[in-house]
């Protein structure tokens, strides 16, 4: 399985929810933000170094913690070397050869949006109860579209018990809600799911009830 | 059958070559130069046109139809410059790639003058405009020391390249963090906070000063082992001189 992590909008939490739901799922996490890292990074070889053909997948996977990941360089340099028409593959050999992969896909509605769509089994959708993020989810949930991409979920971020069926229905998928939590902000800041920090929470309940409903995807694939 | 008619005209060195494809059937078909000199084919968002792959050309003609096709190469071929290399049927599914996502969506790699250049790149331009490195008035280069892309934020991985620029800009923030950490009164701390740029200048200050650290001990690492590395070898002039 690959579980594309996107939402258009930059802040709206798709790091956060990705390095959670990885965690869950016992998946890699993939930091596909090629241009501004922020999970976890590594000494090692990185995603950069695998699309510019200087590592492999296998060879770029590490344990950061407790998450698997394939982490991804800091440095504009290795963004530029980075080929992103070669991360498909890179992602299918890594579902291939290493195991399931949530990749955290960066903010706007570019290539580098564009191919993990293309190589996902499965989309996630992040986003805020506001009009700008919502916007943003409606674009990507088009070009996931476009992509063939199926739509697993939708994550609201940064909200609880509000009125969500709207969102359900426009996005067509259902709806997740995180709360505002600080349990979950001290857990990202640390590159801890939040499960490590308040097991017994709302957002950690949250994402294992998600996690459960995609098992189902990670299963059939 | 598909055919091919080719013209070319050289200009300066480069062949421009324009390609027409007919068919009485929809078919899907392979053109490639008939020469072994590279091609330059045409190019969206910086990636070849959709079709062009490993210096071939693959793309459906219509029935009756035509398809135009063009790229440029530094050959001088004699002949027809192009060749239909094969001819199939066409495909059910015609699948998307992730040429043609780029293609459609845009390359997010950073432009080339965002990027700092490496001390080699930065010498060769110095040795092409006779400019001292680090001169501004000389060089147009980025100045990768006074910014805060010199950070090393590189996935904490040690970064043991420095020059004098790079140790005068710990310096300066050497001196900085001592001016903070030198007050007794809260009115001078406010002055050397002030002084430090306000209180997020003094956050990042205290990041950087922490890479800065971590560098510095890597450079040490590398100069030590470079210096016993040093002591340990020697070229053999006299010998090889005998010998050549």
């Amino acid at each position: 399985m690959i579980l594309a992590v996107a939402g258009g909008k930059g802040g709206v939490g798709k790091s956060t929810v990705a390095l959670n739901v990885a965690a869950e799922l016992d998946a890699v996490l993939v930091d596909a933000d090629l241009g501004m890292a922020d999970l976890p990074g590594s000494s090692g070889p990185d995603l950069h170094d695998v699309l510019a053909d200087r590592a492999t997948v296998e060879e770029a996977v590490c344990d950061v913690g407790s998450l698997t990941m394939l982490p991804c360089g800091r440095s504009l340099a290795g963004a530029r070397a980075a080929d992103v028409g070669e991360l498909r593959r890179a992602l299918e050999r890594l579902a291939r050869r290493v195991g399931p992969a949530v990749v955290d896909c960066p903010a706007g509605l570019r290539s580098d949006v564009g191919v993990p769509l293309l190589a996902a089994t499965a989309c996630l959708l992040v986003t805020q109860p506001d009009e700008p993020a919502l916007t943003a989810a409606v674009r990507v949930r088009e070009l996931a579209r476009a992509l063939d991409a199926p739509l697993a979920g939708v994550v609201l971020n940064r909200t609880d018990d509000v009125a969500a069926e709207s969102v359900a229905t426009t996005l067509g998928a259902p709806v997740t809600q995180i709360p505002e939590s600080t349990a979950l902000a001290r857990a990202q800041r640390a590159g801890l799911p939040v499960s490590h920090v308040d097991p017994d929470g709302r957002p950690a309940r949250r994402f294992r009830g998600l996690a459960d409903r995609l098992q189902s995807l990670r299963s059939a694939t | 059958m598909p055919t091919l008619e080719c013209d070319h005209e050289t200009v300066a060195g480069v062949t421009l070559v324009t390609c027409r494809l007919t068919s009485d059937a929809t078919s899907r078909v392979t053109v490639e130069p008939t020469h072994d000199d590279p091609i330059w084919p045409p190019r969206r968002q910086g990636v070849p046109e959709q079709g062009w792959e490993d210096d071939r050309w693959i793309g459906l003609v219509p029935a009756d139809g035509v398809r135009a096709l063009g790229y440029a190469t530094p050959a001088d071929p004699d002949g027809a410059p192009a060749r239909i290399a094969a001819t199939e049927p066409p495909a059910d599914d015609e699948a998307v790639t992730a040429r043609d996502v780029i293609r459609s969506l845009g390359d997010p790699a950073p432009t080339r003058d965002a990027v700092p250049p490496t001390d080699a790149e930065t010498r060769s331009v110095s040795e092409e405009t006779g400019a001292n490195p680090g001169d501004d008035t000389g060089t147009d280069t980025f100045d990768v020391a006074s910014s805060d892309l010199a950070t090393p934020r590189n996935g904490g991985r040690p970064d043991t390249s420095t020059n004098t620029t790079d140790l005068d800009a710990i310096e300066t923030r050497l001196w900085t963090a001592r001016d903070l950490a030198d007050v007794s009164t809260v009115a001078e701390a406010s002055a050397a906070v002030e002084r430090a740029g306000g209180i997020g200048a003094v956050r990042d200050l205290a990041d950087q000063l922490a890479d800065d650290r971590a560098r510095l001990a890597s450079v040490e690492e590398r100069a030590s082992r470079l210096a016993a590395e040093a002591e340990a070898v020697s070229v053999p002039v006299d010998s090889l001189e005998r010998v050549v």
